[in-house]
């Protein structure tokens, strides 16, 4: 770590004294790179106003890291919830969200057109006016299979026992603490209790009042959304959650309540969709899908063509009001086709890149991210010694050696900043002998760490949550679970220190998650693999990289 | 109508295109011209002002900003445009936006941005034009970005500063030659007509060198005999060693001439160079009025250094034109012979060029390396023969190497 730190300190050095306010190259996924508009390229054809405008529905594909996330991110920008001023809104569903939509349904081929609908509306109720939402919340609640939650002081126990019974006797699915599993973790059993209920009744009463848990779990409830039905047990003084809120003042306004709250009309349908503009008060909803071949568990190629021969069904894209873009990779054209995706009913885009578009997309880089604002960088070549013509080539070696890969061109550069930064102090400017060592690397490992096959057969696979080894489950805890699920999901590429921070230690900010705490976690993981019978040789640490899982031993 | 205004014809014509293309997909919402001192940037503005206030659109302005505080002009502009009828269409003059960037850590002209030229942008009712010293690039918002256009205002042509001579009975020809076609060199000119050489040179110095320090207005003299250049081609001239504290030290003198606006990087070439080429040649003039030995050997080293380069030739499209321009320049004002030893060194070289990229050695020397006044200046030392018996050998030479590199790529595939 103190290596780490110290490498650091000297890049960070060294961009000081070449005026450059922080390295234009770090991000190299669009995911996590909060200044994308800044330097956002406009790939020629694709036109993002076309894409937030268009009703029809447009299929892109593309290379991996060729853009597809940064297209759709800034397609996302340009509608609301972004942009408050637009008339389009966007639903962004990624790998994790897609990811939610299978865990329900169980399995590609099981998912259906309603289920899919069902995301779509999850998707945009918090993008609704707030009138809107509750309507919305409880068609999509009715299409779940969940129970009515009680929250009650323990003092009304008996009371509340004779309530549920009531309510059970109404055909009212009623869970309570009282059914809590044993010898489970209590805690998290209730918070996805009251997140899976299709609405809360709250008890109120004299104690009640004063019951602390109480109030934790209506406000728990009310962030869910999961809908609140207060049930005023005798008269009492509202708390503060509760006024403005209707209390059923007996069991049988409170079985009407419910009925109008948790059963109210049909569960959304595809065709509800079309509603969706309306009830947003936009022109035109559009939904980005994107990342499909990262969802875990979709280890081939057979079950992602499965999977969106859902999400492109074609009865989808005659509901008005919705269009739908669809980020692909491109070695799925070929497959989908064959399936008998009618791709001639899309507008088709390709995202190619030549090396005119990545010298654009370094030069962009480089003036975001110029100290000088009224001279900026704009190209890599002014960083590099001019001798033997070193500078004035560099963007053309770099943008050939990339292959039309716009991640791989950043990925370069940064290394060549980054290889640069090895010598202490590094010259002002960068050797040609640097970009020999970039281009060795890059042979090495750097080209199958990008360009490679995102999807390789590793022994260990997700199911849902559950991780794999052999399709023998391996059973972790907490951090060490976490942390290979993270290095799983990666199917054989590498996950950086800052990945497997946010994977082991989500509730803190990455940047203070030291690699010295990474690797101890590691290590302690290992040896609790070893002990399930599992090789910890499988996971291989990547030098100064992070970590990942070796397609063989 | 005056030569100057004459001058500004084409790319005024490209303003009324843009006000036509308002709101349609390509259609650019900022148009900056660009000039440096002296190149008629608001003479231009003015010119715009007058010509469609007269076509009845709702003009602007214009707004400079180096009289002005930003945020004044920021709320003048938003209320100008705000009180206007929506269903006109509306155009925003902004002179000498770019003293934003200049003013402080160059905040002010993002704030701006955001709170000015946004919304304008995104109203697609509005064009706006803007003046700056250098072509702007530093947008941070992506549709203003992909809006904006930069234009060039070049200097006048021969025949439009032969019409502006005549006007003024003086000589068309000499005031081309003194001037070059520099707005700003004809208004003094027509001030003194008789204005001897070296106090234009004086002048000259003045008006693009002043606020540099002294090291910095050498490094910019010495520049401004290249036409593209970088520190590996200045450092013989320079006679210092290849060294970490020669990059060092030059490397931030550089930095000051592009913080200064008179040159920058030039990424199709892969050097330097000046960002007006006649300012670039008036400077060099300079040299040569006051040191014609050190302007004859400034370029004999260089020649040396670029005929040294162009001996690799994958990247002859490079250091050809450069080659040539630096022979030529050294045997400057002894007739033929500039034309004879390019001619002389080509065909001794020639043989070496078999693997060169043709295509784009061609274009190079088409082009004057991306700078049509560098091939003006080659034709006029060359004299047309050579000129153009250079270009037969180059031809020549790219038809005898298209079967090899036909079979080189088949090869590859």
């Amino acid at each position: 770590m103190n290596q780490t730190a110290a490498d650091q300190d000297i890049f960070l050095k060294w961009l000081e004294t070449v005026n450059l306010w922080e390295n234009p190259f770090q991000d190299y996924s669009a995911q996590k790179d909060p200044d994308l508009s800044m330097y956002f390229v406009p790939l020629g054809p694709l036109r993002l106003a076309e894409l937030v405008e268009d009703p029809q529905p447009w299929a892109i594909f593309g290379e991996r890291g060729s853009g597809k996330t940064s297209l759709r991110m800034m397609v996302a920008a340009r509608c609301r919830p972004l942009n408050s001023a637009s008339d389009v809104l966007a639903l962004e569903c990624n790998w994790q969200t897609l990811d939610k939509t299978l865990q329900k349904a169980g399995s590609p081929s099981t998912l259906t057109l309603d289920q899919w609908a069902e995301t779509l509306v999850e998707l945009a109720i918090p993008s609704l006016p707030e009138e809107q939402r509750p309507r919305w919340i409880s068609r999509l609640l009715s299409a779940r299979a969940g129970v009515v939650f009680l929250a009650y002081a323990h003092e009304d126990r008996s009371y509340v026992d004779g309530l549920a019974e009531r309510l059970e006797k109404a055909g009212i699915a009623i869970w309570y603490d009282r059914k809590l599993h044993k010898g489970r973790r209590w805690c998290k059993e209730l918070e996805e209790r009251i997140q899976n209920a299709r609405a809360m009744i709250p008890v109120l009463s004299q104690r009640s009042r004063d019951s602390e848990w109480m109030e934790r779990e209506v406000l728990f409830a009310m962030e869910h959304n999961v809908p609140v039905v207060p049930f005023l047990l005798e008269k009492v003084d509202l708390p503060l959650w509760a006024i403005g809120s209707q209390c059923a003042p007996n069991v049988d306004e409170l079985i009407r309540s419910l009925r109008v709250t948790g059963k109210l009309q049909c569960p959304p349908r595809y065709e509800s969709l079309g509603e969706l503009a309306s009830a947003a008060n936009v022109r035109l909803v559009i939904c980005l899908v994107d990342e499909v071949d990262e969802v875990p568990g979709l280890r081939d190629q057979s079950s992602i063509v499965q999977l969106l021969s859902c999400l492109m069904d074609p009865r989808l894209h005659s509901v008005k009001g919705v269009a739908f873009r669809y980020f692909l990779p491109a070695w799925l054209k070929e497959a989908l086709t064959q399936k008998g995706l009618r791709l001639d009913r899309y507008r088709v885009g390709d995202l190619r890149w030549d090396s005119e578009g990545l010298k654009r997309l370094i030069r962009q880089r480089m003036i975001a991210f110029s100290e000088s604002k009224a001279a900026p960088y704009q190209s890599l070549g002014e960083l590099c010694d001019p001798s033997g013509g070193f500078a004035a080539r560099i963007d053309d070696e770099l943008a050939s050696l990339a292959e039309g890969n716009p991640r791989a061109a950043v990925c370069l550069a940064d290394q060549l900043l980054r290889i640069h930064c090895r010598e202490d102090p590094p010259p002002r400017l960068i050797r040609p002998t640097t970009w020999e060592d970039v281009k060795e690397w890059w042979r090495q490992e750097g080209r199958d760490w990008i360009l490679g096959q995102p999807v390789v057969d590793l022994p260990f696979h997700l199911q849902g949550d559950r991780i794999f080894f052999q399709n023998r489950e391996v059973i972790l805890t907490g951090r060490y679970h976490a942390l290979l699920r993270c290095l799983v999901r990666a199917g054989g590429g590498i996950c950086s220190f800052e990945d497997l921070a946010r994977a082991g230690w989500p509730e803190d900010d990455p940047a203070g998650v030291t690699s010295h705490a990474i690797e101890e976690a590691i290590r302690r993981m290992k040896q609790k693999l070893l002990k399930q019978g599992v090789d910890p040789g499988w996971v291989e640490a990547v030098r100064g990289r992070g970590y990942r899982i070796r397609p063989s031993l | 109508m005056t030569a100057l205004m004459k001058g500004y014809q084409h790319i005024l014509a490209m303003v009324g295109e843009s006000i036509t293309r308002l709101s349609t997909p390509d259609g650019p919402s900022i148009l900056t011209f660009w000039a440096g001192p002296g190149g008629g940037k608001t003479t231009f503005l003015n010119t715009v002002r007058d010509k469609y206030t007269r076509d009845t659109l709702l003009v602007s302005g214009p707004w400079d900003f180096r009289s002005s505080p930003p945020e004044v002009l920021a709320s003048q502009v938003l209320t100008a445009v705000r009180n206007a009828p929506n269903e006109s269409k509306k155009l925003v003059l902004l002179d000498n936006l770019d003293e934003l960037l200049h003013t402080g850590d160059g905040e002010p002209f993002f704030a701006f941005e955001r709170q000015v030229l946004c919304e304008l942008v995104r109203r697609g009712d509005t064009l706006i034009v803007v003046t700056s010293r250098a072509p702007l690039v530093q947008w941070r918002d992506y549709e203003v970005r992909i809006s904006a256009r930069n234009l060039h205002i070049h200097p006048l042509s021969r025949e439009d500063v032969a019409e502006w001579a005549r006007e003024r009975q003086l000589d068309p020809d000499q005031a081309f030659e003194i001037s070059l076609g520099h707005p700003q060199v004809l208004a003094w000119l027509q001030e003194q007509p008789n204005i001897p050489p070296e106090e234009i040179d004086r002048r000259v110095a003045d008006l693009f060198l002043n606020g540099l320090s002294e090291k910095t207005r050498q490094l910019a003299e010495v520049a401004s005999l290249f036409p593209v250049f970088d520190l590996a081609a200045l450092r013989p001239v320079l006679s210092a060693e290849d060294t970490e504290s020669f990059y060092s030290e030059y490397v931030e003198r550089l930095e000051e001439l592009i913080r200064k606006g008179l040159v920058f990087w030039d990424g199709e070439i892969g050097a330097y160079r000046f960002q007006e080429s006649t300012v670039r040649r008036l400077l060099a003039r300079g040299v040569l009025h006051r040191d014609p030995e050190q302007f004859r050997r400034i370029h004999q080293v260089a020649a040396g250094y670029y005929q040294q380069e162009a001996q690799r030739a994958t990247y002859l499209h490079r250091s050809l034109v450069s080659a040539l321009y630096h022979t030529a320049q050294a045997h400057f004002g002894k007739g033929e012979e500039a034309g004879k030893v390019c001619i002389h060194w080509i065909e001794n070289t020639l043989e070496m060029w078999m693997g060169a990229p043709w295509e784009k050695v061609l274009r190079a020397w088409e082009t004057g390396a991306g700078d049509e006044a560098i091939r003006e200046e080659l034709q006029a030392l060359l004299g047309p023969a050579a000129f153009e018996r250079i270009t037969r050998l180059l031809e020549s030479a790219a038809q005898a190497a298209a079967p090899i590199i036909q079979q080189v790529q088949e090869v590859n595939r």
